[in-house]
Parts: structure tokens; sequence; C-alpha cells
């Protein structure tokens, strides 16, 4: 109810982040802004406001006949100009009412509810006397009921989740029960106990109705003046708008298109802006974009040079003039094209210039920009679409199920209707000497009635059935529905193996709606960094000159499984060493402390040969890596006593064993996709010119000295599989001695290459080439990137369930390869490993039409990708009828120990999935997708992630999860079914979108396996059982119609039927629902198997619904018929006639009552103390609420209402054998047959689960196979298969989160704004910068960086993360993805 | 939960092993209930439960099925219907009463319509006799015929007429009073009258004890005001022919109380009278042989294809003659035996047994 149409992060974040910001905001709406005050009188701005309202509603007005935008013009400075297009402005709007349109607006919201409008009308229906056959009682009972429940519980949902943790669920949950209880009471009072007279029953009726209108209205209203006022505090901000030359405040709803505003640091970022001078060199500025995309880390934008030129001056910026003409407003966030005319040039304009709303500056004192998107228009906005009221597909289901209840009622209505037609012409017509037909009824001339009077008649009791058979509707189900799903919710809460102690996390259900809907997930869209992994990466082996280290062995040579008990080496002998830094093989230090030089030339290439740049926290080193890989092998070198300290442009210096050595750096090849390696070539102290070369291990090998020692080659590459093997990233060093007089040689030539005007880029490879030649193996590295805890087998758990699990992240192919073997996503015994890699649209093409065609030939002739539909089939099979039986012990699509035994996966990279998700495409790839066990995106956008998980909600019938942890994967988990967010470390934005959050990932098995299922189960076992208590309870009256002259006479006492669903029948499976379990939560851990008929839906579908029905069908018949043979016509012993009605209704009912609380209690597999007391309580309750009722009570109390006919029948009945004996024989013959067919499927065909619970339940009697039969799963653990990996072409894994074009950066002293600064910035050709550089360099020789203010410094590291990620993965702009690979189905033989 | 990104936990440190714990402020409670770990019977069906107890059931129902059968079999029962008997005096002598009567109804002629009839009893019926007038196809337990009284009125409220519309209110000479008894059902009441002579003269009924304590002592109530207030402030309901007083005691009247407790279904039986037991006549016992039984014949049925009906039956403890439960109950007992057998041999053959079952990967 309480969905916001637009959903601003930045407002969300705000007022969540802090406490305090309600009352801020209710300061700055009550009172004037303090920093508007100064220069505003209170009037003015009070008249200022409403004109701006004004305006804005004209700008409403008119916009909606504004055509739709192509293409924007706009010029700075220049607002006239810029009037003239009517952009919008930069005014936000979330909240759905204003003043007047929220009566409307929200009433029609309530009555939107088909419950609700339903049970309104049925009201109406009530309050007509003549159609009315039960007093409204029955009606506002249960409705009252449903708007308090569901009103509590939105309430709860929407405002109290952030603080209801912290409160005891006592206080909120007890008051609401009592409160319903209390509601419940007095208007039962009221009803049963005032003569029911129609006038009175009018407003009895409409003021419970109104009041929880009222209530939910007030509800709604105060969510919404929530949002008013973060809409208003956001709007209210302050920005500096340059105008004729001077700086002027104006609020952020004041800022237009064309506008120039001036950002400091720290600040949000008001609009879209083109970005025109900073405060840093180079126009460069930094923000930080985790609102926007999830990334914590700072990306850098960088101002044209010709607008940067104009620095700070505000009189030049006021005079700036230029004409930009760019893309309509969209959401894509990592492309922006326009062009800007300025001063008669024409510029570029690129994402690279634009700072997006969201963004807060950062490490910048200042900068300039100019408006190009206000408002709804920015990205941000654009972005953020609608919150998507989620439902499950049992509620759809539901609604489904409800319209067929309906039309089977009004078919039921439509048959009596005619019926009585019939009977009034017939008998009725007749029968008018006793009974006449009411002339003010039934109109026309008195003394003519005929047939006229017949069909109004009858038309009449049309509605007089559908009020009397409206349960077959069952109301109360959706209250019980949503206590149900409330308590499924603090299951999850309150689970303490949900609770992730490290970072005092429990589990949260933060909506209470969607609790069964995880039992039935067949799809995992999962994030990867962050989520899957840690996002840290460790040094964790090395192979130098054909030894291996790393491996802890024990005496006899055996490895050692490294675990929490092993000591790690001390590093403490030096003094630069890092704590964290963990080791275990004593070997490489004994080997290093030896002075072993092989060892000491890996260490110093690795201190060497990066990009690194260094950077001091409270007076520590610390390094400022591009990507966690490169500054896991800096710091391993560091910690053992190589230890890189410093950088110049020009120059390195390290420390090994306390003495710095200082290199001269004389050019950095820089790393890219294609060539997968990067090399420094250094001169020392001495002279002697070196080149160190990293990279990927096909790359090095195959670059080597012929006279290198062929032994050793193999080796190391018999090492590099045995790392491969075990999840880790590898790489390869090598080192190259160069004589002086080819370095300059070669220099030349480089120089010559890097300012050509054409191919600069294929020109410097080629000579890179040249050089990384002839090159001397030194060893190989081995990083881990460590995964969360419990990840493989988490999803090897889930690989048995059934649960297909989709990667989908930014990383790179090769990053996102390698984590999918290390978590056992991809196995060794998968069949194929699909590749998709294609950049056109023609490739992509024919590499998935390939891939489907391999498929379908493995698949057989038949084309179908066959798991899911053979596991189908196999399971209806084993289906019981009863529905209770679902999952045959013979499924062995699985592998007996619970991992798939073959099957392909799918890697397929972003690109591709561009040209993939297109209509022409989007099914092959889907079909391909579903088949794979495991899929794995690499390089998609946030945006992409949603249309992924978008397709497969589409186009399968299968329920989708997503989980993430990152504000890049917000679009998904409001896409997806469930979305769970991880409260991880980057921030809350996933949390607070998602509708579960969980502390680690692994808690995703409990989450699904356990509570999942355990609420499907619940929910379906309380549906099955709802229908049927409703049908038997209400088709009785259907029968009786038959006797009862279609006069919608009811069967049970008016009273009772309010009762029944309410009271008598509702408590035992309410508990039920929220109690009951087949198999307990490690059975369910063990045996995951037992998840799958949940996707299947076979506990609750249309067969089941309908089994349901017909139970309760044959039950109202045999309910109504056996007491109808014995009570007919008869008579007590003493003679006193037994064929009234009172002692029939009484008969019936309290058999029905009986009935279906034997069949609870048969259906109830899990009897705790409170089912107990809930089955033997209602029995209990009834007959004690009949004997008190119908003979305690004074006649004069009943005498009023319809019951007094009734008055006395429970002692007359109760002394009669004949009560008795139809009762005992209605209950053997309904439950005999349940019970029967129950035993006959369980006894000949048991279930899994059957089967399982028996189990549970005789531990002791177990055959005794050893416990590893007994575990489904083996403990995962790293092995070293001795076989070739088949791996070995994926290994290639140099640097996997490597970006380009920093090495430039470095040498050019980009990173260095004290040399900036220095030089004369005659432009910004790079050639000309770069003999700068050398310049400065040469005056001023190999100057450390260490001595340079630390300020300089900081603001250089600040700039590191800025610029990889400025072209960085979950930016993964198209241009900036190289053409690697040959685009081929690169498929992996399984051999 | 909410904190903003800034002030997050020191969450999943991988140096956090030297720090102090943290505050677990988070932590769920570890009770059994919030671990839905509450002690629990978990009930399975087995071989060695159900099958025993479908057997008990067959055994349980069988005798209660032949006793019941044996009761029903016991009753003595004489039913006739006489809706369409001849007239046997007066001037319409030898028509057809029903005729005559909605002859009579349709020319507003009040005559007195009297059949005789002849029963021929085969055996001596001995215990209590029951005498039961019953009609067939008459809706008392039509919606709006049910509805149409008011319990107020009958238990001494005169006044109150509750739902008894469209019988609610009568006119008296232009002045709108209530009527009493008011309603539909009241206004309907049955008003044939039986009398019963046979070989040892008129037999006497009893009217004592026909009427459930219930209704006599608590629901239907004599007016505390005078009579004589209460008739003149009320009038009669319109197809009656006396007013209420005219009934032997009112209000309290046991054929009225006996008519207004409304029917289940549209063939019902009520009771009449019964056998005096102390009559010297016929000392409980009423011989084979030929009765006579006069018929005050006033109550139309015709019109609606109603049917009258006079019944002469013994009980026996189960009640009336209805053999319906003693064969639903041997049915049942033979076929849970059956049931029993059947899944004996499904078990054996076919079955899991527990073991079976609980070996399971």
């Amino acid at each position: 109810m309480s969905e916001s149409t637009f959903c601003d992060p930045l407002t969300m974040h705000e007022l969540l982040g802090k406490p305090n910001a309600l009352s801020q905001s209710l300061m700055s709406v009550g009172s004037l802004p303090k920093s508007t005050g100064t220069f505003a009188a209170p009037p003015t701005a009070v008249a200022e406001k409403m004109s701006s309202i004004f305006d804005r509603c004209c700008c409403a007005l008119r916009r909606r006949k504004k055509p739709k935008e192509t293409e924007r013009r706009l010029k700075a400075n220049d607002r006239p100009y810029n009037e003239q297009y009517r952009y919008t402005d930069n005014y936000i709007k979330t909240s759905k009412y204003n003043m007047f349109s929220f009566v409307p607006k929200n009433l029609f919201e309530q009555f939107q509810r088909l419950a609700n409008a339903y049970f309104i009308f049925l009201m109406i229906l009530q309050l007509i006397p003549q159609i009315s056959s039960l007093t409204p009682l029955t009606t506002i009972l249960p409705l009252i009921a449903v708007l308090a429940v569901t009103a509590g519980k939105d309430a709860i949902d929407d405002l109290c989740v952030p603080w209801i943790s912290s409160v005891p669920w006592e206080t909120t949950a007890l008051p609401l029960f009592f409160v319903l209880a209390c509601t419940a009471l007095k208007d039962g009072w009221d009803d049963l106990l005032i003569p029911w007279v129609s006038s009175i029953a009018w407003y009895s009726t409409a003021i419970p109705l109104f009041f929880v209108l009222f209530v939910s209205a007030v509800k709604d209203g105060y969510d919404d003046i929530q949002r008013h006022r973060s809409d208003n505090q956001v709007n209210n901000r302050i920005s500096y708008v340059v105008r004729d030359g001077k700086l002027e405040e104006e609020k952020w709803m004041n800022v237009k298109v064309g506008d120039i505003i001036r950002m400091e640091n720290d600040h949000f970022v008001a609009a879209d802006l083109m970005l025109l001078s900073t405060s840093e060199p180079h126009g460069l500025c930094y923000v930080e974009t985790a609102e926007l995309d999830g990334e914590t880390n700072l990306k850098a934008r960088q101002a044209l040079p010709e607008t940067a030129e104009m620095g700070d001056s505000l009189e030049q910026i006021g005079k700036f003039r230029a004409e930009v003409t760019c893309e309509s407003p969209n959401n894509n966030l990592n492309r922006f094209e326009g062009r800007m005319v300025t001063a008669g040039q024409t510029l570029p304009i690129d994402n690279e210039k634009m700072l997006l709303r969201g963004c807060i500056l950062r490490n910048t004192r200042w900068c300039y920009g100019l408006v190009i998107f206000a408002g709804r228009d920015t990205k941000l906005m654009m972005n953020s679409g609608k919150t998507k009221f989620k439902r499950t597909s049992l509620d759809r289901f539901l609604n489904v199920l409800i319209m067929g209840i309906v039309l089977f009622l009004l078919s039921m209505c439509l048959i009596c209707s005619i019926l009585c037609g019939v009977w009034e012409y017939t008998t009725g017509k007749e029968f008018q000497g006793y009974l006449k037909w009411d002339d003010t009824i039934v109109p026309g001339p008195p003394g003519e009635k005929g047939f006229k009077q017949i069909v109004v008649i009858a038309f009449l009791m049309f509605f007089s059935y559908v009020i009397l058979l409206n349960t077959v509707v069952p109301i109360s189900l959706y209250v019980s529905v949503e206590i149900i799903r409330f308590m499924h919710s603090w299951w999850i809460n309150w689970d303490e193996k949900m609770y992730y102690a490290k970072g005092d996390v429990a589990s949260r259900a933060r909506t209470t709606t969607l609790n069964e809907e995880l039992g039935q997930v067949q799809y995992i869209f999962s994030d990867k960094t962050g989520t899957l992994t840690q996002n840290i990466m460790t040094f964790n082996k090395c192979s130098i000159n054909g030894h291996s280290y790393g491996d802890v062995t024990d005496e006899l040579g055996n490895v050692l499984e490294i675990d929490e008990r092993m000591k790690p080496l001390d590093f403490s002998f030096n003094p630069l060493y890092e704590p964290k830094f963990t080791f275990y093989d004593e070997n490489l230090l004994k080997d290093v402390k030896r002075g072993n030089k092989e060892v000491s030339e890996f260490w110093r290439l690795l201190a060497l040969c990066h990009t690194v740049m260094p950077d001091r926290k409270n007076g520590q080193l610390v390094y400022q890596a591009q990507s966690p890989d490169e500054e896991a092998l800096t710091s391993a070198a560091r910690n053992f006593g190589f230890v890189f300290k410093s950088r110049t442009p020009r120059s390195i210096t390290i420390e090994v064993n306390g003495e710095e050595e200082t290199y001269e750096l004389l050019c950095i090849l820089d790393f890219n996709n294609v060539r997968k390696r990067m090399s420094v070539i250094l001169k020392d102290s001495e002279g002697h010119i070196k080149l160190y070369c990293k990279g990927a291990d096909t790359m090095i090998l195959a670059r080597l000295s012929t006279d290198s020692s062929e032994r050793l080659h193999a080796i190391t590459n018999a090492h590099l599989d045995k790392f491969a093997t075990e999840g880790l990233r590898t790489l390869c060093l090598a080192v190259k001695p160069i004589t002086d007089k080819y370095w300059e040689k070669w220099q030349k030539r480089q120089q010559d290459a890097s300012v050509a005007l054409e191919n600069r880029q294929d020109l410097l490879d080629a000579i890179y080439e040249e050089i990384e030649t002839d090159m001397t193996l030194i060893g190989a590295t081995a990083i881990e990137d460590k995964l969360q805890d419990g990840v493989p087998e988490t999803i090897a758990n889930l690989a048995a369930a059934n649960i297909k699990i989709w990667v989908l992240t930014g990383d790179k192919q090769e990053t996102a390869i390698n984590i999918g073997y290390s978590c056992r996503l991809l196995t060794e015994n998968m069949r194929e490993v699909f590749v998709v890699d294609g950049e056109q649209k023609a490739e992509v093409e024919v590499q998935l039409k390939d891939i489907k065609r391999r498929l379908d030939r493995a698949n057989g002739s038949n084309g179908r990708p066959g798991a899911p539909q053979v596991m189908i089939a196999s399971i209806q099979t084993d289906n019981g009828v009863n529905g209770t039986s679902v999952v045959g012990a013979n499924n062995d699509q699985l592998g007996d120990d619970g991992e798939p035994t073959e099957g392909y996966a799918l890697v397929i990279n972003g690109p591709s999935l561009h040209h993939a998700l297109s209509p022409a495409l989007e099914r092959t790839f889907l079909d391909i997708g579903c088949a794979c066990q495991a899929v794995v995106c690499c390089r998609v956008t946030p945006l992409q992630k949603a249309m992924v998980v978008d397709l497969v909600k589409r186009n399968k019938k299968a329920v989708t999860l997503s989980v993430g942890d990152g504000a890049n994967d917000v679009s998904m988990i409001k896409t997806a079914h469930i979305g769970v967010g991880i409260s991880g470390q980057e921030g809350m934005q996933a949390v607070l979108a998602s509708d579960y959050s969980i502390g680690q990932f692994r808690y995703l098995e409990r989450l699904l396996l356990v509570h999942g299922r355990w609420s499907y189960f619940r929910m379906s076992k309380f549906l099955r059982y709802f229908f049927y208590k409703n049908f038997a309870f209400t088709l009785a009256h259907f029968w009786y119609a038959f006797f009862c002259g279609y006069s919608a006479q009811t069967v049970y006492d008016p009273v009772f039927i309010a009762c029944y669903n309410l009271f008598f029948t509702s408590l035992p499976v309410l508990i039920l629902g929220m109690f009951d379990q087949d198999v307990d939560d490690a059975y369910s851990m063990r045996f995951p198997k037992l998840y799958i008929p949940g996707q299947y839906n076979l506990f609750f579908n249309m067969r089941i619904f309908i089994y349901s029905v017909l139970h309760g069908l044959v039950s109202s018949l045999v309910l109504f018929f056996i007491p109808y043979g014995t009570m007919h016509l008869g008579y007590n012993y003493a003679g006193l006639d037994m064929n009234d009605y009172s002692l029939l209704a009484f008969t019936v009912f309290s058999s029905l009552v009986v009935i279906v609380t034997i069949q609870i209690a048969l259906d109830t597999s899990y009897w705790t103390v409170f089912n107990h007391i809930c089955i033997w309580g209602s029995l209990i309750f009834y007959f004690s609420l009949t004997l008190v009722y119908y003979e305690a009570l004074p006649f004069s109390w009943v005498n009023g209402s319809q019951s007094a006919a009734n008055y006395g029948v429970a002692f007359r009945a109760m002394a009669s054998p004949h009560y008795w004996l139809s009762m005992l024989l209605t209950a053997v013959v309904l439950l005999l047959p349940v019970v029967a067919n129950r035993f006959f499927w369980q006894d000949t065909q048991p279930s899994y689960s059957d089967r399982l619970r028996v189990r549970q339940q005789r531990p002791r009697e177990m055959p005794k196979k050893g416990p590893t039969t007994d575990l489904p799963m083996r403990p995962f653990s790293r092995k070293t298969t001795s076989r070739r990996s088949r791996r070995g072409s994926l290994r290639s894994g140099y640097a996997f989160s490597h970006q380009q074009g920093f090495g430039e950066l470095i040498t050019k002293g980009k990173l260095f704004p004290n040399l900036g600064i220095l030089l004369p910035s005659t432009g910004s050709a790079p050639g000309a910068l770069g003999k700068g550089a050398s310049s400065s360099h040469a005056k001023k020789s190999l100057s450390p960086i260490r001595e340079q203010p630390p300020g300089f410094i900081a603001a250089a590291a600040a700039a590191l993360p800025g610029i990889q990620l400025a072209t960085g993965n979950l930016f993964a702009s198209t241009e900036s993805i190289e053409s690697g690979s040959l685009p081929s189905v690169d498929h992996i033989e399984h051999f | 939960m909410a904190d903003g990104p800034s002030t997050s936990q020191p969450a999943n440190g991988n140096n956090g092993a030297n720090e102090p714990e943290p505050v677990k402020k988070n932590k769920p409670k570890a009770t059994r209930l919030r671990q839905q770990k509450l002690p629990a019977w978990q009930p399975i069906l087995t071989a060695s439960t159900v099958i025993p107890a479908i057997f008990a059931i067959g055994i349980i129902f069988l005798p209660i099925g032949i006793a019941l059968y044996l009761a029903s079999d016991g009753v003595y029962e004489y039913d006739f219907k006489y809706t369409d008997c001849n007239i046997t005096e007066g001037p319409d002598k030898d028509k057809i009463a029903s005729d005559v009567l909605t002859e009579n109804l349709k020319n507003n002629k009040n005559s007195t319509i009297i059949c005789v009839l002849v029963l021929k009893l085969d055996k001596d019926i001995t215990g209590d006799i029951f005498f039961y007038y019953g009609l067939d196809n008459f809706y008392q337990n039509h919606r709006r015929y049910v509805k149409s009284r008011s319990d107020a009125q009958l238990a001494g409220d005169y006044k109150s007429v509750g739902d008894c519309a469209p019988y609610a209110y009568g006119d008296d000479n232009g002045v709108k009073k209530p009527i009493a008894p008011c309603g539909a059902v009241a206004n309907s009441m049955f008003n044939d009258t039986f009398t019963l002579s046979g070989p040892n003269g008129p037999v006497t009924f009893s009217k004592e004890g026909i009427v459930w304590n219930v209704d006599k002592e608590k629901k239907f109530k004599n007016p505390s005001t005078p009579k004589e207030t209460v008739l003149k402030e009320t009038v009669k309901p319109p197809n009656w022919r006396t007013d209420i007083y005219g009934l032997e005691g009112g209000f309290e009247n046991v054929d009225f109380i006996i008519w207004m407790r409304t029917a289940a279904l549209p063939n019902f039986r009520k009771l009449y009278r019964k056998l005096n037991t102390t009559d010297k006549l016929y000392n409980g016992v009423l011989k084979a042989g030929t009765y006579n039984l006069k018929i005050n014949y006033n109550y139309p049925v015709k019109s609606f294809n109603g049917e009258k009906r006079f019944i002469i039956s013994t009980t026996s403890w189960a009640g009336a003659k209805n053999s319906f439960l003693g064969i639903a109950y041997l049915v049942v007992g033979v076929f849970c035996i059956v049931l029993g057998v059947v899944f004996l041999i499904i078990h054996l053959k076919f079955g899991y047994s527990l073991t079976e079952l609980s070996n399971v990967r």
C-alpha cells in the first residue's frame, strides 16, 4: 500500500541514516531554512514558495502537452533561451498524494484490494433487509478482523521495521491481537444482544467500516507526509548558482537547466552536470558514486581543457557562453553523448565530463558544472524506477482461485435463483395463504400476482444466496494468511543460526508477504563481489625456480590443510611488516633469509613491477593499488623484506633488508587486455638495465628465451596447473637484461610510436612485443580471491536443491570464471562450459545458435533442454493423490551425493549480453541459460542485471531471487520476485531495497531450505485445509436449498456462522500454519531434494485445490444428509418430535465442527503444546459455548435474535442417541477414507519426506552404514588433483581487475599534483607533459615521493581508485572493453 | 538497523581477532519457541496403528448397527394420508374434503367439514402410543416463514412484533394494532382436529408431556397483563377463527407450542396427542380391530400439492421407525472390516516396513 512512486536513494539514505532527519526536516518545514533567512524576509519567502508551487502546477499541466524530447539543446547562462524548451526543473516528488487528491486516491487504493471491495459489496447487500439471509454480523466480524490485521501489519511493515528489532515482538503483536479481539467482541456483543433492526444495523456496519478506512487513510497520510518532508528537505537544499558573475544561493528545486553551479567538497551533486572547471590540476575532480552504483571507490571526472582554464574566475564563468546539444534524458549511467559549441569550437562531451545527481564530490575543493538534466530527468531518477509492490505467485494464484470460486458461487446462486422461480411458480404462489408475497418488494397490482412477481422474487433470491454462500470465498483467509506470514517473518528474524556474530547482524524479513515464495525459488541471481567473495586478495602460493612454496607439509611430506589452528609465520623481524599478512610455509622465509638469488629476484620483481602508489596513513606505509591483486603481491614482497617505499615518475625506491635501493624507471610497458602482461624497464644504481615482466602464463611462457631450462618450464607449468585447480589466480614472472645500446635504440622507436597519430596503440604494442621476448622465467604467483565463509558448500547444496545459480558480476570474464570454479558453481564434472564473448550482434547470434544446437543434440532429438522436464515427470508420477506425498526417493537427476554429475555452464560477457538480451535473441539465450546448471554473466551493468532477472522472470514460470550487497544490485533486487540484501560493508542500499537481509551469503541456504520450505509447506497445508473447511461449511446451505424452497434459509444458527471461521476453526489451522514441520531444520538442510516439490508447486496447485474443494463438497454432502436421514420424520423415545429445524441445524453444525477439527488434527504433523491447546480447546470452546448460549443464558437475552428458536436445543440434542450416533457415523464416513488414502500411499509409495520423517523419528534404528552415507554432501575442500586440469586455458589470470592506462599516468606525472603545478600550463598534449615531467625530474633527480607534503600524497592516492574506476568494471562502457579473444564458442572439452 | 553506511559496524573484519568482541545486541534469543524447537509429538500413520484402528471401527459399528436396526424394526407405525378424504357428514356429504374446503375459501363460506375414516389395526399395539399429524410439501422452513415470528411476544411481551412482517400489524376498525400471536408461523397454525373411537369406545387422548420442557417453561408465556387488555390492544391473526385466548391455555396452548417449533424439512410430523395410559377402556393398548377416526377438516393444503397425514406410532429407545442409521452403521461396519483385510494384504505384499522407510538417502 505504501509504495512510493519514485524512490530517491538520496532521500532514503539520508532519512534513514540520520535519526534526527525527521525533526530536522520538521524544522525546515515549519520555520524557514536558516540559510535562506539571511537574505530573504519570511513573507517574501512564503510568497516565493507559493508562486513556485503555482509555477510547478502550471508546469505540470504544460508538461503533458510537451512533445517527446529527442535531443536536448541548451545554452549556458542563458535562462531565457532555455525557458523555451520547458525542461523539467530540479523539483522532485516522491509523495503520492496532495491535500485534495488524498481522500479519493487513498480510498481508491484501499478498495483496490479485491477482498475489501467484495466485502463492502456484500455488506451493502446485507443492508437490504429483503435480501438479507444472514445478519450483517456474520460479515462484519471477519471484515473488521481483515482490515485491522492488514492495516496493523502494513503499519508494522512500513513504519516500524527499523526499530522493531529492538523492541520485543510482544509489545507490537499483543496489542494488535488485543485490539482485534476487543473489536470483534464488542461488535459481536452489540449484534448478538441488541435485537437487530435494519436502521441500527446500518450504522453498526458503517461505523466500523469507516473507522477502519479512516485508520488506514491516516496511516497512508502519515507515510506520505514523511515523503513530503524528505522531498522538501531535498528540494530546499542550497546550491550556489552563478548569475551575472556573482554567486547566488538558490534552492535545489529552483536550479534550472543551463545554470552553472558551484559545488564544494563533500557536497551532493544537485543535478546532472557537465563539469566545467575544478580546483584540481587538469580539470580533474573526484566523485563517490555509491548512491548510483554501489562503488565506494572514488571515480575521477575530467573537465574539457577549454573550460578547465576558467578555473575559479567567476567573471569568466559568468560570461561563459556555450550551446550544448546532447541526448535526451535516459537511464544509462555509463554513457553520455553530446557536443558543446563554444567560442567557435565544437567539442565532444562524454560521460567522463559528467557529474550525476546523487554523487558526492570528494577530494576536490570546488568545481563548477553546467546543469544538463534536472529533477526527474536526471539519470538517478530515471534509474530508480517504481518500487514495485511485490506479491507472491501464491497471491496471484489465490486471486485466480478466488475469481474461480466467485464464478462457482455465482453459478450456484443462479441455479438456486432459477429453481426458486420454479418453486414459487409451482408451490410458493399457492402457498401464499400461509406466506404472502410482500407487496412492497413484489410490485404489481394486487391480485394480479404471477410471472412478473416471480421473476422479481427469483432475482432477489440470487442476491440472498450470494450473501448466504459468500463464505465459500474465504474472507478470513486473507487475515489468516497475513497472520501466518507475519509469524513466518518472525521465525526468520529469530533464527539464531542465521545470526552473523562478527557483524552483529541478524537476518531480517523486511517484508512479511513473500515468505512462502522462499520455498519455491528456482533461480538465484547473485552478485559476486561482497556476496560470494570478500573482495580480499591474499598471496597464497608461489613457485620459484621450480620450487613450490605455500603448502605446509608434515614430516612425511603430506600436505596439511590450512586452518585456524595453524600458526602463521612470524614476520616481526621486518620493521615494515603488516600484522594481518599471513603465510604458512616457512621454507620460503628460510630461502629468503638465506639470500637465495632466484628468490630475491622474485621478490624484487614483485616490489618493482607494478603501478601501486605508496601512501602514509597514521605514519604507516600503505599501498594504494588499482587492483587488489597487485596490492596483494606488492604487500607480500614487503612482508618478505622487499619493501616498495616510494616512487616518482622516473624512479622507484625499495628497501631490501634495511637498505634502500633506488631504480631509475625508464619505461612502463602498460597492461592491456590483449597483452595480458605488464613490464617495467629499470636501471639500477650500477647502470644495469633490466626488464621485469609479469603477466598471464600463456603470454609469459610463450616469450621465454629458447635456451631457458625446459625442465623449469615444465615444473612451473605443473605448479601453475596445481594452483589453478585450487581456484587460485596465477601469474608468471620473468626477467630480461637489456643492453644500453639496445635500450637507446628501442626507446627512440618507442618515443616515435607514442606520438604517432594513427594506430598509436598498435604501434606501441608491436614495439613492446619486440622487447618482451627472450625472457628468463623466475616463477609464478598464486593469489586467492577469498570467498565468503561457506560459499562452496552453500552453492553445492542449493544446486542439489535444483536451484539454478546465475552469477551476475561486473568483473571480467576470467575473474568470473575463476571464482565460478572456486565456489563450485562451475565444476570439473561439467560436460561443457560455453563461453559467449562476441562483440557484434551477428557473432553473438552465431555463438548462441551454435550452443543451442549442441545442447539440443546432447539432449536427444526432441530438442528440449532436458533436465527440468524430466524432473517434473518423475515427480508427478510419484505424487500421491492426497497431495501430501510428493517426491519419489528415486529421483536420480541429481547425483547421489548432491552434486550435479554433469551438465553445462554458460559464461557470457557484458557486450554479448547486450545483444543476447535483444528481443530477437533473448529466447535463445534464455533457453540456453535455463538448460545450464550455472550461468555466469561478466561485465554487466546494474541495468543489465535487472534485465537478465526480468528476462527469466517474464518467460519462466519460476521464482527468481536476487542476492547482492551493493547499490549496483538494487535494480536486480527490486526486479526479482525476492530480493535479498547482504548487510555488508558496501552501505545499506541493497538492504534497504531488499525483502530479506542476511549477514552472509551462506545463510541463504537456511533461508531457503529451512524457512522457505517450511513457509511454503505450511502455507500450502493451511490453504488446502482452509478451502476444504469453507466448502464443507458453506455447501450444506446449497444442499439445504433443495428442501427449503430455495429461500436462502441457513442450515446453521446465524450466530455460529459468524463464529465458525473466527473462533471455532481458525486457531488450530493458524497454529498449524505457524508451527507445522514435516522434518526438522537439520534434515531440511541435509536433504536438499526436499526443496524440489516447492519449485514445481506440488503442495498447492490447481489439482490440489480442486481436490480440497471436492473434499469439502463431499464432506458437506455427508454432513448434511446423514443428520437428514437420522432426523427425517423422527421423534425420540418419548414421542417428542425431533424433526424440527433447530435440532437439524445443531446436529449438522456440531458434526461439522467436530469433523473439521479432527481433520486438522490429522493434518497436523507436529503437535506442539499450542496445537494441543488449540485443537482440543476449539472443541471444548464450541461445546461450552453452545451450552452457555443455548442453555445457561436466560431466554430473555436471546429472544430477540434469530437464535431464539434454537434456544434449549443443546440439551435436547445431547440427550438423544440420534445426535451422537449421527455425529459418529459422519466422522467415520468422512475421515476414514482420508486416513485410508493417506495410509495407502504412504505404505506403498512413500514420498521422500514421508521416509525422512520416519527416519528422523527412528534415529536409533538406523542401519549402521557409517556417517559418510549419511551426509548428502562431502565437506568441500580444495583438493589437489593429479590429473591435468582442462582449465589450463582458464588460468591466464593476470591481474583480473587491472585496467589499462595507469602506467601512462604514472610516467607522465599526472598522479603527482605537485609536478603538475610546477609545469607551465602550455596545454595538454601528452608528449609535452611527458617532457616537462622528465625535465623537472632532471632538476630534482629521483626525489622520493615521501618527502612531499602529505596532502599531495593523499590527493594522489585518492586519485588512484578514482581513475581506476573511471573506466572501471562497473561502468563497463562498450568502448572500454577490448576486443580480446577471437569470437568463437570457446568450449572446453571434458577429458 | 538502518544506520547509514558511515556508521556501519566493524563488520567482517579480517583483523577482528584481537579487537574486543562487539556488543551482540542483535543476537536472537535462543528459546525453544523462537528456534522452532518446541517439543512435539509427531505422529506417523503406520500399519500397526491404522489397520487395527480400521478393524476396531468395524467391530464397534456392527453391533451398533444391529441394535439400531432391531430397534427400528420393533416400532409399530400406522401412517395414512387423509388429504382427499370423503366428507361423511353435512350437506357436502361424499364430496372430496379438499375440494370443498378450497371452494369454501374461495366463496368465503364457513362450514364445518368432517371426514370419518375407518382404520383397521391388524394387531395389538402395545407400549407408549403416540398420535401425530404429518404435513408433506409444507414449507415450514422457508426463510421468510421461519423468520416471521416474535419470540419476545410469545414469551409474554405481547406488543413486540419483531420480524413478524408481513403479519405484524392488523387493522381493527381503522386502528393499526399488533397481531397476537404475530407472524406467518402463528398465522398458519394447523387446525384440523382428530377424535378416535374404537371397539372399546372412544379413545382418550392425553396432552401430558407432548411438548418439550424448554418450550413450556421458558419460551411460551402468557402476558402478565390481563387477558382483556391484551385482546383489546391486539388483533387476532388473519387466518384464525378465534383469538389467542380462544385456544386452551392461550399462548401456552400445547398445539400452538408444537406448531411454533418449525420443522426442518418440508415433510414433517408433529405430535398431536398420546394415548392416555390411565384410560380404563384401553389400558394403554390399542387392540387389533376397526377404529373410526373423525377428522374436523379445516386446514387447506391442496393448492400447493400438500398432503396431510395421520400417524399412530410407538417408539423404541432410538425413537421412530427409521432404519437409516441402523443400515448405515451396518454398511460402514462391514466396509471397515473388508477395508482392514484389504489393507492387511496390501501392506504385507506391497507395503514398506518402518525400517525400509527410514532407509533413505
